[in-house]
């Protein structure tokens, strides 16, 4: 019976392999994060009116800041976001992203809400300006993320899950209710849980290209299932 | 991608098997997954319930649930040894309360909207029942406060226990709960931080005098408490519901000290035959005379002592309420099976705070009769010259009621209480008693179906059906008339020879007053004593206080007595309408 259920889920893992349609917002088109005047499914309504270029908000062939991950948006200013404390955390390096040039800074060139989502390093040449968004729903006058949206995190991230921390065995082991990193690069041996370098970020969770798992989860959450790849309770 | 994500279900299908003891197989889990009854309808997520990862409010715990506004009224006891009452719950247990107190719904969330629940309470909040504490916390175990080092019966938790306090070094509903997993103490099944088999979770702060140390019978016994007993912990003894037996952290009956009932209710839950051996509450209930245990409630308080000026004891207000509870005389931490030779406490006794002598706190009292004293020394509201009360006294010539008084050393004579008496010369001492010994008060007040009185029936001046709560019979005054004075006066010849008495081995008119005057011991002889402070040793040697309501002044108007020597003496009083003035002997 077992390995019948076995067979059973192998080939259902294969058959979903050969036969899945692709899901929607698998695509970033089809995602909040197309800005563009292009049109996508699910994009916000504050979308670009003359910029039709997609990858051009957060990405620039040439002329990159910072060069890795040839970032296109104007970083914020904000010199500090605090981070996430309590009694119970183990994690000690757990370092304030503001200023600095850990990855989860770019995210907060926008997530802040202190940077218009159009304010562009290297704008597109058709255009030669910093895309004109619209306003009124989701973006204010300024082409920020409007005060009070929940993707509007603000400049504390002291009320958010900690990010930019070594997330190692040890920590594992100091926590006792955290599941071992496989590696340094994965939490999971599925590896849908990234860590950079050992650290978690904001895209241990979130896939900025991907929202199949909303909110561009990297897995799904479903029955908490993100959560629980780190935590076990 | 795509691959990723249907590996991941494969993977996930691949483990899903029997669920450890975690967050999903407990109550907590309020999502479809939810052993229930209370769970979602259609949110899978566990975690969403209590956490968000972004714009959490409040940001620690990274908290989604929306919080309670509810203002509380907080645990207040008389022997609280902080802030009294104390402040409303904050940090993490503020939390606990925004499901707990009862007032939001349990599916109101701060970054998800209300997450519809299946079986909840009225408005999708918690159901009335134990889980719901309300606004009403005076009956829980207090929260959010730091231990104070005064007291020196509770002490922090050792660094790696599981029971923990919070960075502000407060006690939290976590530091007895551990909300995510519901069975590391497999019996109660409250979500306790540890197992709690014999109070291990209590005590790890609550150092309890005696406790363990005699230990106690309550911390020892293996009697069988269970459900049908009354245990609430699913533990079914004594020892292995520890505090549990009597006090209850949350929601008991009696909020002050976290009792499962009002005063001698949470004693006679167990001491009435179902689980101790001896049934001690028929004692108050079929006996005539009792001490004033179930006849008075809201009087005795925990922090009675002698300097306290809310609950004086000795009382100073002589129209106080006579009362009488099991805590008086016992401390229920303390007690214990161990036997004494007098005037030294039994374990039964044992940890109870006294007064001495000269009237000061002694805490334990090592001598039984000081906590006698407590009440029957200088307490103000015992029975006042001038005022006999009811049931009546004898009606003496010297009067006295503190009975520190009357059992001095130093008297002119005196039972031997406190020490030997003054005479050495007592023929009729029997039964093991001799002119050194020492008495307990219990030797002469005591259970009437005790083993002192051969009976089976338990120990102590619970009650007895004979006045004064003696152990034996003893009439009083004139006219006794029949022929058993074996029965009569009972409780003298239990030490005092029946027959060296009516032989006149020592006074030799014993047996004319006895036999021939029908006339009871009690109207010569005043059985504590009598007080250095208001007799002589002429007058008032071997005991003699004379019976006013028998007894009257001579022909010559004198009413005394005189010791003039071993088995000698004179007596100026008429009796029987004889004139002795005087008669010797």
């Amino acid at each position: 019976m077992k390995r019948r259920a076995l067979y059973f889920l192998a080939f259902t893992a294969v058959a979903l392999l050969a036969i899945a349609p692709a899901a929607a917002q698998a695509d970033v088109v089809d995602t909040m994060h197309n800005l563009s005047s292009t049109a996508g499914a699910d994009q916000i309504t504050d979308i670009s009116t003359d910029e039709d270029q997609i990858c051009v908000f957060c990405h620039t062939p040439h002329q990159a800041s910072p060069a890795a991950p040839l970032w296109n948006h104007t970083q914020s200013a904000v010199a500090s976001y605090g981070v996430y404390t309590s009694p119970t955390l183990d994690a000690s390096d757990i370092t304030d992203i503001g200023g600095g040039s850990d990855v989860s800074l770019l995210c907060m060139s926008c997530h802040d809400g202190t940077v218009g989502v159009n304010s562009l390093g290297n704008p597109a040449n058709d255009t030669g300006a910093n895309p004109t968004m619209g306003s009124g729903n989701e973006l204010n006058a300024s082409g920020q993320i409007a005060a009070g949206r929940p993707t509007n995190m603000g400049s504390s991230l002291a009320d958010d899950h900690p990010v930019n921390f070594t997330y190692d065995a040890a920590l594992a082991t100091a926590d006792g209710e955290l599941a071992t990193p496989v590696s340094a690069s994965y939490v999971d041996a599925a590896q849908n849980v990234p860590l950079f370098g050992g650290m978690v970020q904001c895209a241990s969770c979130h896939d900025p290209h991907d929202n199949t798992n909303v909110p561009f989860l990297t897995m799904t959450n479903s029955g908490s299932q993100l959560c629980s790849t780190c935590h076990q309770k | 991608m795509r691959r990723r994500i249907t590996l991941t279900v494969a993977v996930a299908l691949l483990l899903a098997g029997p669920a450890a003891a975690d967050l999903a197989t407990s109550k907590h889990n309020l999502s479809t997954s939810g052993p229930g009854p209370i769970a979602a309808d259609s949110e899978s997520r566990l975690c969403v319930f209590c956490h968000t990862p972004h714009n959490a409010r409040p940001a620690v715990p990274l908290w989604n649930h929306e919080s309670s506004v509810e203002t509380y009224s907080t645990y207040t006891s008389t022997t609280l040894q902080v802030a009294t009452p104390l402040n409303d719950p904050d940090g993490s247990s503020k939390l606990c309360l925004s499901c707990h107190d009862g007032t939001v719904a349990l599916g109101q969330t701060v970054n998800d909207g209300l997450i519809s629940l299946l079986n909840t309470g009225t408005g999708g909040r918690m159901p009335v029942g134990r889980a719901n504490l309300g606004s009403d916390l005076t009956d829980d175990h207090p929260v959010s406060f730091v231990r104070t080092p005064a007291n020196l019966e509770t002490v922090d938790p050792p660094p790696g226990d599981p029971v923990k306090l919070d960075d502000a070094g407060k006690v939290q509903c976590i530091s007895c709960h551990e909300p995510h997993v519901e069975d590391i103490d497999p019996v109660e099944l409250r979500f306790l931080v540890k197992d709690n088999r014999q109070s291990a979770i209590c005590t790890t702060c609550h150092a309890v005098d005696f406790w363990t140390a005699n230990p106690s019978s309550h911390q020892s016994s293996t009697a069988s408490y269970g459900v049908a007993q009354g245990a609430h912990t699913g533990y079914g003894t004594v020892r292995d519901n520890g505090c549990a037996s009597c006090h209850r952290p949350h929601s008991g009956n009696e909020p002050q000290r976290l009792l499962k009932f009002a005063e001698e209710l949470t004693c006679d839950a167990c001491h009435d035959g179902t689980v101790a051996q001896k049934n001690i509450a028929v004692e108050f209930s079929a006996k005539t005379y009792t001490h004033p245990t179930y006849d008075t409630a809201g009087v005795h308080d925990a922090s009675e002592h002698p300097t306290d000026p809310t609950f004086p004891l000795p009382e100073t207000d002589p129209g106080a309420r006579r009362h009488a509870e099991c805590q008086d005389c016992h401390n229920p931490h303390a007690t214990y099976d161990a036997n004494a030779s007098a005037p030294n406490v039994t374990g039964a006794l044992a940890g109870t705070w006294g007064v001495n002598a000269g009237g000061s706190r002694v805490d334990p009292a090592p001598y039984q009769y000081q906590i006698c004293y407590k009440c029957h020394a200088g307490s103000a509201n015992k029975p006042q010259e001038g005022g006999l009360p009811n049931p009546p006294y004898t009606d003496r010539q010297i009067v006295q009621f503190d009975v520190a008084l009357e059992f001095d050393p130093s008297n002119p004579s005196h039972h031997a209480i406190e020490g030997p008496g003054r005479n050495g010369n007592v023929p009729s001492l029997i039964g093991g008693y001799d002119e050194s010994s020492i008495l307990y008060c219990t030797d002469c007040h005591n259970n009437d179906d005790a083993p002192g009185s051969g009976g089976t029936a338990p120990q102590g001046p619970h009650g007895s059906d004979f006045n004064h709560i003696l152990e034996r019979n003893l009439n009083y005054g004139d006219n006794n008339t029949g022929s058993n004075y074996g029965q009569m006066y009972a409780m003298c010849f239990k030490c005092h020879s029946q027959t060296s008495i009516l032989n006149d081995v020592s006074f030799g008119e014993h047996d004319k007053h006895i036999r021939g005057e029908d006339t009871s011991c009690m109207v010569c002889h005043d059985p504590h004593g009598v007080s250095g402070t208001q007799g002589s040793d002429t007058a008032n040697s071997n005991l003699i206080n004379f019976d006013l309501s028998v007894i009257t002044p001579s022909g010559s108007g004198q009413l005394r007595f005189e010791d003039q020597g071993t088995f000698r003496g004179a007596c100026w009083l008429t009796c029987h309408g004889e004139d002795h003035d005087p008669l010797t002997y």
